[in-house]
């Protein structure tokens, strides 16, 4: 079997990713001016409202205790010795190993009209996303909780 | 690739980075739209966040996209069959996912061909190959992102090849 694709992969590598699209840019745009914590209320997409006064005390105690078991879990993984007369790096080199989201809440929060005027349903979904880095030299592991919030807007079907 | 500098604008990363993203975002999702949402979300979760975090920047940010896709898909799952179909299979906008290399909006009859076997290749092969060449990923990067060994993770990137060349032979066979 020929397994030289040098000259395929050359081509592969020829090709330019499309573009993302002027909608996205401005979209994010929006995104990026709003102040922290605020809504962003984007027609057809879904508006972030990440702030952690909006929380219910439910929702933080679900994180609470999601931060306790990641943290005792992290700390009690037991460290891979290095060889002998192995050199030290010159520093930790954490790559992301996992994301993960852990949905706590999602009220449906019934039928609202766009500014478009298109009806649509609204969905409000609380989470926690979970980020994992490690270090495949210590084991050392570093692992980012961050609450947040996801308003979507849900096209209808209508007869 | 190292973290964004403090000073330096979303604009310009975005710019140099984002279309790939968004080919690593739209090889997960079901349509473009999908797609676009999910590298917002990853994009400016990662820029307002956690820029001061270590890791490749563009590592961490498909690491986001991919969980945010899968999730997506599930929910999507379980929405009514009827309300999916009502937005039939181009709702989202399908669109290309690569620009032709000219630079005037048209593409060659190859990029074509190039890109249709893309989409055609078995999606555990396709997100390899993708995360390889445009995502300009690692083995051992790709195999912690999906938690496969770097040995499987180059085993689908030539399966992928090979598939890849099996198809554009063969359509070149048919169009003689």
């Amino acid at each position: 079997m020929n397994d030289n694709f040098d000259a395929l992969e050359q081509e592969l590598r020829a090709l330019r990713p499309a573009a993302p699209s002027d909608a996205l840019v401005r979209s994010i745009d929006r995104a990026m001016a709003a102040p922290a914590g605020a809504g962003v209320a984007v027609p057809h997409r879904r508006a972030r409202a990440a702030g952690w006064g909006a929380w219910a005390w439910g929702n933080w105690a679900v994180a609470g205790a999601l931060a306790l078991v990641v943290v005792t879990v992290s700390r009690y993984a037991p460290p891979i010795e290095p060889a002998a007369g192995a050199v030290a790096a010159s520093g930790p080199d954490y790559r992301p190993v996992d994301a993960a989201r852990f949905v706590v809440e999602v009220v449906d929060e019934g039928v609202v009209t766009l500014e478009d005027g298109t009806s649509v349903r609204r969905v409000r979904e609380s989470f926690v996303d979970s980020l994992t880095w490690r270090d495949a030299a210590t084991n050392a592991t570093l692992v980012v909780n961050l609450p947040g919030e996801d308003v979507s807007f849900q096209r209808l079907l209508l007869h | 690739m190292e973290s964004p500098a403090p000073e330096a604008t979303w604009h310009s990363w975005f710019e140099t980075h984002g279309a790939r993203l968004r080919l690593c975002a739209r090889q997960w999702a079901r349509t473009a739209a999908d797609a676009e949402d999910l590298v917002q979300e990853a994009f400016v979760r990662y820029w307002r966040n956690q820029r001061h975090l270590p890791g490749e920047p563009l590592a961490l940010i498909i690491t986001s996209l991919r969980r945010a896709a899968l999730d997506r898909a599930r929910e999507q799952d379980r929405r009514s069959a009827r309300e999916l179909a009502a937005l039939g299979p181009d709702a989202g906008g399908e669109g290309a996912w690569f620009d032709g290399a000219a630079g005037d909006g048209g593409r060659t009859e190859r990029e074509e061909a190039l890109e249709a076997a893309v989409r055609r290749l078995p999606a555990e092969q396709r997100e390899v190959l993708v995360l390889k060449i445009w995502g300009e990923l690692t083995f051992a990067d790709i195999g912690a992102q999906l938690d496969l060994s770097p040995h499987t993770v180059a085993s689908r990137y030539r399966y992928a090849l090979a598939a890849l060349r099996d198809f554009l032979t063969n359509d070149a066979s048919s169009h003689e």
